[in-house]
């Protein structure tokens, strides 16, 4: 199916849940189904991971020598 | 034509691990993406850590010493911010809900501080990117469009500076300072520039911003709303023609971290344990020390300088010790182009240098020649004198083959100043302390150079 | 197990049976996407030789452990079965696996799934559907559907799988095995691919309670390096199941038959109610009148949050753009996120369903004050066909009675109750936030008698 016509027929479907839940009168929102607050964690020394550089840059489509990923360039230095 | 500058401000705060993991913040240290882990690299399935507490502790410490009004008792939701750039792991950058509103600096209004995390380092004329920063908090501080000047912005981000230095949160390496200005003349539209990265390339982008838009306005054209990228290597600014002008960040609160909720007894207790600002500090130093307003200016442009200048004042009289950090001292930083902060001289050396000078142990020159190692490397400077046999030369007999040697070699001077012309005494002065390696008494010199010449 | 630690069984030839009945048997169910034969070998072997030497062993050593793909165990492709990560390998162990592997499960593979577990059904995987083994032909649910498939196939002896709206439970009613979804922070999510972070938990699935109950035990727990864990005492699960459950109330609301579309389905559940009460529960009516206002507020949550998760996808570092390679429900997803998120809208429909969720998540809990659990069927309707054609709202409507839980940050876990033409159906029991216990006790009950009948 054509983006254009997922878009048009979500928008359908949009209109539906909304509609469904128009009447809805309460004004809490809950974004967290727990209500916990300021968890946190102290700073302590870093620790750093030796094996992952490598796993990660085996991964990505295009890495130069030094261990840098190859994205694109900017288009407005280009 | 008015101008109406504003300016967003991201400086890194100094903790050890990173805001959302426990990887290192030594960025500069290491080789591309080594400080990174699943988390900070926005691994798929990675969750983030629970954030550092002395990141946003000292956000709430910058927050108070820029007279802001610390959102206490309320949630603070973490925000994912929604763009797409390469630095960006995630495509999205927490950055927190305001934590500090309504402050002031120098007179220009702050509207408000978040803790941020920072993205990765991407060059847009290679296409590289390294994630060593990614994660690495970050203070960002916005004001109110109220700096009218490039000259304005210039003094305000010094003194904005100055401040942040103070709070001791800050990270110490030069060149972690990261602005967007936006800029908007009568007649025209707002246009944000990204990607600055010095006080004076604010001043530079400003300055060239203005002239662009000065001179469309002026020819009648349009001022487009959008955002411009600074070249720092042509000082120019120039479109960034991304599909991020026109962004809805869509922000929601990050699933995956809590709200935080500050307390408002918490920042009391960090309000009693805050810094001194430096422009108190600049009033103690000189109702304390009984120095001139002059030099406590100088000595409170930055915090290591001021933190030493305090330290020697303990065991040498203040008004010596401000005279030489700020002159003497002052002048070596300069000429490597260092802060105090990135100098390797400590209060002792420090104390010792000048015990010297004082008891004449060493002349003052040399002394000042001391200095320039002393800065570069942790040397005591007793143990240089008597390495190089630097003590001040106290006896006659040397002063006098010093002066002899440099009479006979200069002879086209000593005419000079026997005609009259006085200025020649300094320059054979001079020629005598080369001899003497400046181990000898300048006023000394001169004495005995006139009793010479006068025979 | 057993059998294995008193040496009937070795964990190498529990290992070499379970691959060869994959196999045999995955080349036409197509549960599992990446096999992890070397690496399930060696841990095998790792196994008996600690037995051997009269080592401490694990709570799962020697069993066959099958991970869902949206879950990350280094070194094998993780790619929620989309295109888009079709060559990422996991660069790390999520917690519950990790947790696995310290109690020496073996991890065999990775399972089939809804492409990043966005579906119901099991058909959206770049891989190919998966089969139902309990009802071939039709689909197994979704989207855990290749774990729930091996489990029920027995080509594994346990699987984890991951629920956001009913994606364990759902595979688990279709193909008629036991599965659990956790109170949200019980279990980990550190590994686990985004759906809808503030839904998505990770789970069990097993053939019985036991091993539910036990895989249950392994991942649950604290975790200080993650922000959404609780600090719970952890409960011993398989100790505790077997307790009796005389006089525990169990809620049903009306709005439960009401909804359900094959009323076969409810008297099904009806029948298990009844077994329930000759073993000491008893029932009390509870109302959930907004039961159907769970769904769409679901849906435009999942859709902004998946939204979100995605935008990491954008080809830089994993290859593939997702947008570019993703099939028609991820993009749906993806494209109404972006849309209802946008300024403009944001108010009437993300902060709208919000609002629902604190309505729905009230309601639920308000049951609660009445009720030691909530019983209804899992699914309204029986498992589709392959080749029938579904509109999104109709696939959406599989998760009417699983979604409540998510939104709530309850549990919840199913058990089989029978079939209807052929096709397991499961009972859904809710449970107060941790309590989990209740629900094992009620499902093992259950299943010993019904073991007992037949």
């Amino acid at each position: 199916m054509k983006r254009e016509e997922i878009e048009k027929r979500g928008e359908e479907l949009i209109k539906e849940f909304s509609e469904a839940i128009a009447d809805v009168k309460e004004e809490v929102e809950t974004y967290y189904v727990s209500e916990l607050v300021n968890v946190v964690r102290i700073d302590s020394e870093p620790v750093q991971k030796k094996d992952f550089k490598d796993k990660m840059l085996k991964i990505a489509p295009s890495v130069d020598e030094e261990g840098n990923i190859r994205v694109e360039i900017g288009k407005w230095v280009g | 034509m008015e101008v109406l500058i504003g300016l967003e401000i991201h400086e890194q705060i100094n903790t050890k691990s990173k805001l959302y993991c426990d990887c290192p913040t030594n960025y500069r240290d290491v080789s591309p993406n080594t400080n990174v882990c699943e988390i900070c690299t926005g691994c798929p399935g990675a969750k983030p850590m629970p954030p550092n507490q002395d990141a946003l502790d000292a956000v709430i410490a910058i927050s108070l010493m820029l007279d802001c009004e610390v959102l206490t008792n309320r949630p603070v939701y973490i925000q994912r911010k929604h763009y797409d750039y390469p630095d960006l792991p995630s495509g999205y950058q927490r950055t927190s809900l305001p934590i500090g509103i309504n402050g002031k600096v120098n007179g220009t209004r702050i509207r408000e501080v978040h803790m941020e995390e920072d993205p990765g380092q991407y060059d847009p004329v290679s296409g590289i990117v390294d994630y060593n920063r990614s994660g690495v908090p970050l203070v960002e501080i916005t004001t109110e469009p109220d700096l009218r000047s490039p000259e304005e912005a210039r003094l305000f981000l010094r003194a904005l500076y100055r401040i942040l230095d103070f709070s001791g949160k800050a990270r110490e390496e030069p060149g972690t300072l990261r602005v967007d200005a936006n800029i908007s003349m009568a007649g025209g539209a707002r246009v944000e520039i990204k990607n600055i990265n010095s006080v004076k390339g604010v001043y530079r982008a400003l300055k060239y911003e203005i002239t662009r838009q000065k001179s469309l306005l002026t020819r009648g054209e349009a001022v487009r709303r959008e955002t411009r990228a600074y070249l720092e290597s042509q000082m120019i600014t120039v479109p960034m023609r991304t599909k991020e002008l026109e962004a809805d960040y869509r922000y929601i609160p990050d699933p995956d971290i809590f709200p935080l909720v500050i307390d408002s007894n918490k920042v009391e207790a960090i309000k009693a344990s805050l810094p001194e600002a430096p422009h108190m500090r600049e009033k103690r130093l000189i109702q304390q020390y009984g120095i001139a307003p002059l030099h406590a200016k100088v000595l409170t442009s930055e915090l290591a300088l001021a933190d030493l200048f305090e330290a020697v004042a303990k065991k040498i009289d203040p008004k010596i010790a401000a005279l030489w950090l700020r002159d003497k001292l002052k002048n070596v930083l300069n000429y490597y182009g260092i802060r105090c902060a990135e100098s390797l001289l400590i209060p002792e050396h420090m104390i010792e240098l000048l015990k010297l000078v004082q008891s004449g142990s060493i002349t003052p020159e040399t002394g000042e020649k001391l200095l320039q190692r002393m800065v570069k490397e942790p040397v005591s400077p007793l143990k240089l004198v008597e390495e190089l046999k630097l003590t001040k030369i106290v006896e006659e007999k040397l002063l006098e083959e010093a002066i002899t040697k440099a009479i006979a070699q200069n002879p086209q001077a000593v005419k000079d100043y026997l005609s009259g012309k006085s200025e020649a005494l300094n320059f054979l002065m001079g020629r005598v302390m080369k001899i003497t390696q400046s181990r000898a008494d300048s006023k000394v010199v001169i004495q005995l150079l006139k009793q010479k010449l006068k025979r | 197990m057993e059998q294995i630690k008193s040496r009937k069984l070795t964990a190498i030839e529990n290992t070499e049976a379970a691959l060869a009945r994959i196999k045999n048997l995955n080349p036409k169910i197509n549960a599992f996407i990446e096999l992890n034969e070397k690496g399930a070998l060696d841990t095998a072997k790792w196994i008996d030789e600690k037995i051997k030497q009269g080592k401490k062993v694990g709570k799962l050593a020697g069993l066959i452990v099958a991970v869902k793909s949206n879950i990350n165990v280094t070194g094998l492709h993780i790619t929620c079965a989309s295109k888009t990560l079709e060559d990422y390998v996991g660069t790390f162990d999520a917690a519950v696996v990790q947790r696995i592997k310290s109690e020496d499960g073996i991890i065999i593979g990775m399972t089939n799934m809804d492409e990043f577990a966005a579906g119901s059904s099991g058909e959206t995987s770049a891989w190919g559907p998966t089969d139902n083994p309990s009802a071939l032909g039709h689909i197994p649910g979704g989207s855990s559907s290749g774990s729930a498939a091996a489990v029920a196939v027995g080509i594994c002896d346990l699987a984890i799988g991951s629920d956001t709206g009913g994606s364990i439970r759902n595979p688990a009613s279709h193909c008629g095995i036991v599965g659990l979804k956790p109170t949200y922070g019980l279990v980990p999510r550190h590994g686990l691919i985004d759906l809808a972070m503030s839904l998505d938990q990770i789970g069990p699935m097993a053939r019985d309670v036991y091993g539910c109950a036990l895989l249950l035990e392994v991942i649950a727990g604290y975790n200080p390096r993650e922000c959404t864990t609780l600090k719970v005492d952890l409960k011993d699960f398989t100790k505790k199941v077997g307790a009796d459950i005389k006089g525990l109330k169990i809620g049903i609301a009306p709005q439960y038959e009401e909804v359900t579309v094959d009323k076969k389905i409810y008297q099904k559940i009806e029948r298990a109610i009844e077994i329930l009460k000759d073993l000491g529960a008893r029932v009390v009516q509870v109302n959930l009148p907004n039961l159907k206002r769970a769904l769409p507020a679901y849906y435009l949550i999942n859709y902004v949050e998946f939204f979100s998760a995605t935008r990491r996808f954008d080809g830089r570092r994993y290859g593939k753009r997702i947008e570019d390679v993703c099939g028609e429900e991820v993009l749906r997803r993806i494209l109404l996120g972006s849309y209802i998120s946008q300024k403009e809208y944001r108010g009437k429909y993300y902060h709208k369903a919000i609002k629902t969720r604190s309505v729905i998540k009230h309601e639920t809990l308000e049951a609660f004050k009445q009720a030691d659990v909530l019983i209804s069927p899992t699914v309204p309707k029986l498992p589709h066909k392959f080749g029938a054609k579904l509109t999104p709202f109709e696939m959406y409507g599989y998760d009417l009675f699983t979604v409540p839980t998510n939104l709530s940050g309850i549990c919840a876990g199913v058990v089989p109750v029978g079939k209807i033409d052929g096709i397991p159906i499961g009972l859904q029991i809710q449970g107060k936030p941790l309590d989990e216990l209740t629900i094992f006790k009620i499902m093992e009950a259950y299943e010993k008698s019904t073991r007992e009948l037949s």
